[in-house]
């Protein structure tokens, strides 16, 4: 009889959702990631290229840019996720008992929502050597010409790595907070405070050790997109050598087109760089957590220990930094003339505005219309998966079912957008709306199904048992329960899902063939011309779709909250 | 009018048929609280699921469970009409007090019928201006009523408490004691109780089964 | 690798062989007659794919598309590119995927090397360019390069559009005498370093500067417009070039370890005061920058004594395109003599015109008599010589060294 029952729920048409979810996303990476390998090897009938064997391989690598844009590209995604993870770690650490923690993370979040691109043109504008910063020192120490900086597009990508540093950071400081609960930290907290350590000592010695092997998937995530991301490498990275994924695009957009052999071999180097570097930081921490032990248990030591150095004045540094590159926006796109050393332009017009208003609104609607209906999409496919896995009684996906779900977060993008846009054009589905829908949803399905999936888990399983037997069947309990119980997480996850497809370049100028675009293709292109004001229009508008969105879904979760203080805790 | 076991056992999925609960066969009649005992891991908590329906997939059950002749095995839960109470009123925080109380109310009951029942139910909870009130502004000893009356108003055939006194101070505890079995024995409900507490069993009144380890 | 390149390039020649040969079979033999293309345009969608990086251009596509529209009925998208190439390669793709029909770029403005790849490939559909009309206005013998892209024919595959001449872009108030050779220029910038750079050469200014170098700096730029013969004989020709620029690279911006990414951060970072000279392949763009704002009043243009390379742009009609008709009317309207004449005002972009300006009406010429010429244009006479692009095969040879020298 029981086993009966527990087949129904096995064979619950709830199964759909993780199957469409698995098999609409994973598969096609895995052709994408397949169809840029075959060019790798020598394979690309097109231009009748049909000769297998590694000479594309050598080709690749006896070019002169690729070993120095090999080392610049690993220093820049190693050390920016290195970076940001110990920023994050210090600064929840420093901060997760106060309330200050409470006020950070709403600008966490909002920083969280700024799209990449937006986030790298204001930073130019404000680090450039005639950048906002430098103009107000100009000005002071009466400086004729902007000063020799090595800033922007710096020959070791320190300002590269920086710009990554402060847009990952506050998504691994959430996904730390997230992790918090499931390891108790707070027990494991009081209990090495009471035996003689000091806050900063039981943090690292106690908690941290317990959180690295839970945040393994997001910083995979952070990893790839630091080693692959090519609209802040654009902006911010140096030219000579690019990093590989730039230099991977510059084989791609050669107008000799057997260059793009070598862009897929190029692609594969870039799979093996992020494996390796994968590799690198297991063993790093399994070098920490298993090889050398001892630091963990030196003893308590009377001492307050070393303190994070100025934790507060860091978190705020990251949202007032991003928030100053969204204000030089702003400053860009209403200026007419703004020469060196002036602070403020010398002269304003709202010209940009007016001849661009309309055409910017117009795909700010579009933008929306995609963002939302990837968001939607995502919720739905989420929300079912998460039913699917209560249904059968298990809190979380498995481990393979979850790298599944990272798997476009962990692969690369040009690598395998490289292969699925062949493909697309093989079935006539490129430029069609569908697939750039597709192309976000690959991106966004990971991200919320991950944020909602803690909410899931977190709440109490007892309201459940008690909605059931006060007469409701299992549909009921979720809309009549879960859902308003759920509905701030959701909210914010569904704005945060958003402002990923919101931000997403590469995937929609794959999947658009220029058909589809939106404000962020439209940013980066209109950007090729560097004109400070017009991006300041187009990043300004882009920064501020995510945002508002994110405002909504705040403002309506509070009000919804307004009258219920038990599910504002 | 009772709520029957008959060779009732659960055991783990994994590994596969190790006993959690031996066999178990009793008759729980309206009156009569029967009084669950053991230890922390004994199952208690387990047990009293499988009766709700609620078995985590991790457990199987062997055995019948009957309830005023229904056999309640094969049933959904929300078809069993079997209420429980948790040490915890879990009163769902994004609903009014008087929704919460609507929450189980069956839907033959409409309109101002509906109004009226949700009314009285206050009035016997002393809460008469309660109805749009937030749950979270309520005491806990209140809360604690609203929770039972909320079980009640679905019209449960039998009661299952799960340590639903254990979180109150000592004078809250024995005046909700009282309330809920006066409210039980006057619906003539069979009454489940699992406690850690001598004195909850003993108020209780009736037989007391104790639940050992599994080995 | 030598050896490997010079076998990809003899599969190239076999492939190019092999799809012209295909082109000339599959030819339609009668063209359409031009009314019954503008009827069959009528309701068309064009997608043009067109650099979308400066305000001046899209705006006067915008213009282009509500004159289309309002006179033939074709509905002109302008698909805005950050590279050309992008579309480039969309186009191989979909060719790799069998796809001959409804390709997604319908019109698309190239020139050069990219023109050379794709007419290559057998991507290019036509010839279809003496069928329009007003290609019979095109000064191609004043113009030589209206029909000879980087020494590459036409052939009638892609529709000349409008006239760049190489030329440098500085600020009177920072820089008084500017130099008039490459020979001075180095000494200028020997005495300002740090004031001066050139594009990485992945932008084509930026190997542009490098060709005006080399053409300057070779004792016989005659053999330049033929393809390179040998190793030994670039190795000999572009010595010079690379003494040059070892001399040059020091005194550079970044002491030339670095590069603007492309021209127009260059001009950026001319108006921000951080170089005193950037480059430009339009000698009146200067003028409508100034007029826009994003220069300042002073800023003013050069060119050198011995001349700088000018070229021609073109638009071309994919072969897959499913709107050849409407797009042939676009391309014929862009070289219409009112459409050339809007284009050529500084106000608007200050794009120079491919038509022979004898051959036009009294009213039509009165069109281009009356443009203003912009404070910081060169007249014709200043312009001086006009010399052609080298080959395009020296471009990608230098480009290639010029990567292994300075590249890393």
């Amino acid at each position: 009889m029981a086993a009966a029952l527990r087949a129904v729920t096995r064979w619950s048409p709830l199964a759909l959702f993780p199957g469409v979810l698995l098999t609409g996303l994973v598969l096609p990476i895995l052709v994408g990631v397949l169809g840029a390998l075959l060019p790798a090897l020598g394979y690309l009938p097109a231009l009748g290229q049909t000769t297998w064997g590694v000479h594309v391989m050598a080709e690749l690598l006896a070019h002169p840019s690729v070993f120095p844009a090999l080392g610049l590209t690993l220093l820049t995604g190693l050390g920016s996720t290195l970076l940001s993870l110990g920023l994050a770690l210090g600064l929840v650490g420093a901060s997760w008992r106060t309330p200050w923690l409470r006020k950070l993370s709403t600008g966490l979040t909002a920083l969280l929502a700024l799209p990449h691109a937006a986030l790298a043109f204001g930073l130019a504008f404000l680090l450039a050597p005639g950048g906002w910063i430098a103009r107000m020192l100009g000005t002071v120490l009466a400086w004729e010409t902007p000063p020799d900086w090595i800033t922007i597009g710096d020959p070791w990508g320190i300002s590269l790595l920086l710009g990554l540093t402060l847009k990952e950071t506050p998504y691994l400081i959430l996904m730390t907070l997230a992790v918090l609960p499931q390891v108790q930290a707070s027990s494991s907290f009081r209990v090495a405070t009471a035996l003689g350590h000091s806050p900063q000592s039981a943090w690292w010695r106690a908690v941290v050790p317990q959180l690295l092997p839970r945040l393994h998937l997001p910083l995979g995530a952070v990893l790839a997109y630091s080693i692959s991301n090519v609209d802040m490498a654009l902006i911010l990275g140096p030219g000579t050598p690019p990093p590989l994924a730039m230099l991977l695009l510059r084989f791609l957009d050669a107008p000799d087109l057997s260059q793009r052999l070598v862009a897929a071999a190029c692609g594969l180097l870039l799979l093996v760089l992020t494996l390796a570097a994968a590799v690198f930081l297991l063993a790093l921490e399994g070098l920490l957590l298993r090889g050398f032990r001892k630091w963990m248990t030196p003893g308590p030591s009377a001492s307050p220990g070393w303190s994070f150095p100025g934790a507060s004045l860091l978190g705020n540094g990251l949202v007032v930094a991003s928030g100053l590159s969204v204000l030089t926006l702003a400053v860009h796109s209403v200026a007419r003339r703004w020469s060196w050393p002036h602070v403020w332009p010398t002269q304003w017009s709202l010209r940009y505005w007016e001849r661009h208003l309309h055409g910017v609104l117009e795909l700010a609607g579009e933008t929306l219309l995609l963002g939302v209906a990837a968001t939607l999409l995502a919720l739905l496919l989420s929300l079912g998966t998460l039913e699917f896995l209560a249904a059968s009684g298990r809190s979380e996906l498995s481990h393979p079912g979850l790298v599944a779900l990272y798997l476009p977060l962990l692969i690369p993008q040009p690598v395998f957008l490289l292969g699925i846009q062949t493909l697309a054009v093989r079935w006539h589905l490129d430029g069609t709306w569908g697939l750039v829908l597709w192309s976000h949803l690959l991106f966004v399905v990971p991200y919320l199904f991950l944020s909602l999936s803690d909410a899931w888990r977190q709440l109490e399983p007892r309201y459940l048992v008690i909605a059931r037997c006060l007469g409701l069947n299992r549909w009921q309990v979720f809309w009549r329960v879960k859902l308003p119980m759920l509905v701030q997480p959701i909210l914010i996850a569904g704005a945060l899902g958003f402002s990923v497809s919101v931000a997403l370049y590469l995937p929609t100028l794959f999947a658009g063939a220029g058909r589809v675009s939106t404000l962020t293709t439209e940013a980066v292109s209109r950007a090729s011309g560097a004109d400070p004001r017009l991006i300041g229009v187009y990043a300004l508008v882009q920064a501020l779709l995510p945002l508002l969105i994110l405002t909504g879904a705040l403002g309506g979760s509070r009000g919804w909250l307004r009258h219920r203080r038990g599910l504002a805790a | 009018m009772s709520l029957e076991l008959h060779q009732l056992e659960l055991r783990w999925q994994e590994p596969p048929g190790r006993l959690l609960v031996p066999p178990l066969t009793c008759t729980i009649s309206p009156g009569q609280p029967v009084t669950l005992m053991g230890p922390s891991g004994s199952g208690k908590s387990t047990l009293l699921a499988a009766l709700c329906g609620t078995l985590p997939p991790a457990f199987s059950l062997q055995g019948r469970i009957r309830l005023n002749g229904r056999e309640l095995t094969a049933l959904a839960p929300e078809a069993r009409r079997v209420g429980i109470l948790f040490q915890d009123d879990l009163l769902f925080p994004h609903l009014s007090v008087g929704e919460n109380l609507a929450f189980g109310l069956p839907r033959t009951f409409r309109g101002s019928i509906r109004q009226q029942k949700i009314q009285e139910a206050l009035e016997q909870l002393e809460l008469p201006e309660a109805a749009s009130r937030d749950p979270a502004t309520l005491s806990g000893g209140q809360r604690a009523r609203v929770s039972l009356m909320r079980t009640l108003l679905a019209e449960p055939e039998a009661l299952l408490l799960d340590e639903p006194f254990s979180k109150l101070d000592q004078a809250l505890r024995q005046r909700f004691r009282s309330f809920v079995f006066a409210h039980a024995a006057s619906r003539k409900l069979p009454v489940l109780l699992v406690t850690h507490d001598p004195e909850d069993a003993q108020a209780a009144g009736g037989p007391v089964i104790h639940l050992s380890l599994p080995e | 690798m030598p050896n490997l390149m010079l076998l990809r390039r003899g599969k190239r020649l076999a492939l190019g062989l092999i799809t012209s040969l295909l082109l000339l079979l599959t030819a339609s033999p009668v063209p359409a007659a031009w009314p019954d293309v503008v009827q069959a345009a009528r309701g068309q969608t064009v997608y043009f794919n067109a650099w979308g990086g400066s305000e001046e251009i899209n705006a006067y596509l915008e213009w282009v598309a509500e004159q289309v529209d309002a006179r033939y009925g074709v509905t002109l998208e302008h698909v805005k590119l950050a590279n050309t190439t992008d579309a480039v390669s969309r186009i191989l793709a979909e060719k790799a995927a069998g796809r001959t029909t409804g390709g997604s770029v319908d019109l698309i403005w190239i020139n050069g090397e990219n023109f050379a790849t794709m007419k290559e490939n057998g991507l290019l559909h036509g010839p279809f360019v003496e069928q329009l009309p007003n290609f019979a206005l095109v000064d191609v013998t004043g113009k030589p390069t209206t029909v000879l892209d980087f020494h590459v024919p036409v052939d009638g595959l892609e529709a000349p559009w409008g006239m760049a001449q190489f030329n440098f872009v500085y600020d009177s108030t920072r820089l008084t005498t500017p130099p008039t050779s490459m020979a001075e220029l180095l000494r200028w910038a020997q005495a300002h370093p740090g004031r001066l750079s050139y594009p990485h050469v992945s932008d084509f200014l930026g190997s542009t500067f490098l060709l005006q170098a080399l053409l300057e700096l070779t004792p016989d730029p005659s053999v330049l417009s033929a393809p390179v013969q040998s190793d030994e004989q670039l190795a000999q020709l572009t010595a010079p070039l690379w003494a040059y620029l070892d001399q040059l690279h020091p005194a550079l911006w970044r002491n030339g370890q670095d590069f603007p990414a492309n021209n127009a951060l260059q001009r950026q970072m001319l108006d921000n005061g951080e170089l005193d000279i950037s480059l430009s392949f339009n000698p009146a763009d200067t003028s409508a920058a100034i007029a826009s704002g994003a220069l300042p009043e002073t800023a003013r243009t050069f060119v050198l004594r011995q001349g700088t390379i000018g070229n021609t742009h073109f638009v071309a009609i994919p072969f897959n395109s499913s709107a050849t008709e409407a797009a042939q009317v676009v391309a014929n309207f862009l070289m219409s003599p009112e459409a050339q004449a809007h284009k050529q005002d500084p106000r608007v972009w200050g794009d120079g015109t491919v038509l022979d300006l004898k051959q036009l009406t009294p009213e039509d010429r009165a069109r281009f008599d009356a443009l203003p010429r912009g404070v910081a244009t060169l007249s014709p006479e200043e312009l001086g010589t006009v010399r052609p692009n080298p080959h395009p095969d020296w471009k990608n040879r230098i480009d290639a060294e010029w990567l292994q020298r300075y590249g890393q």
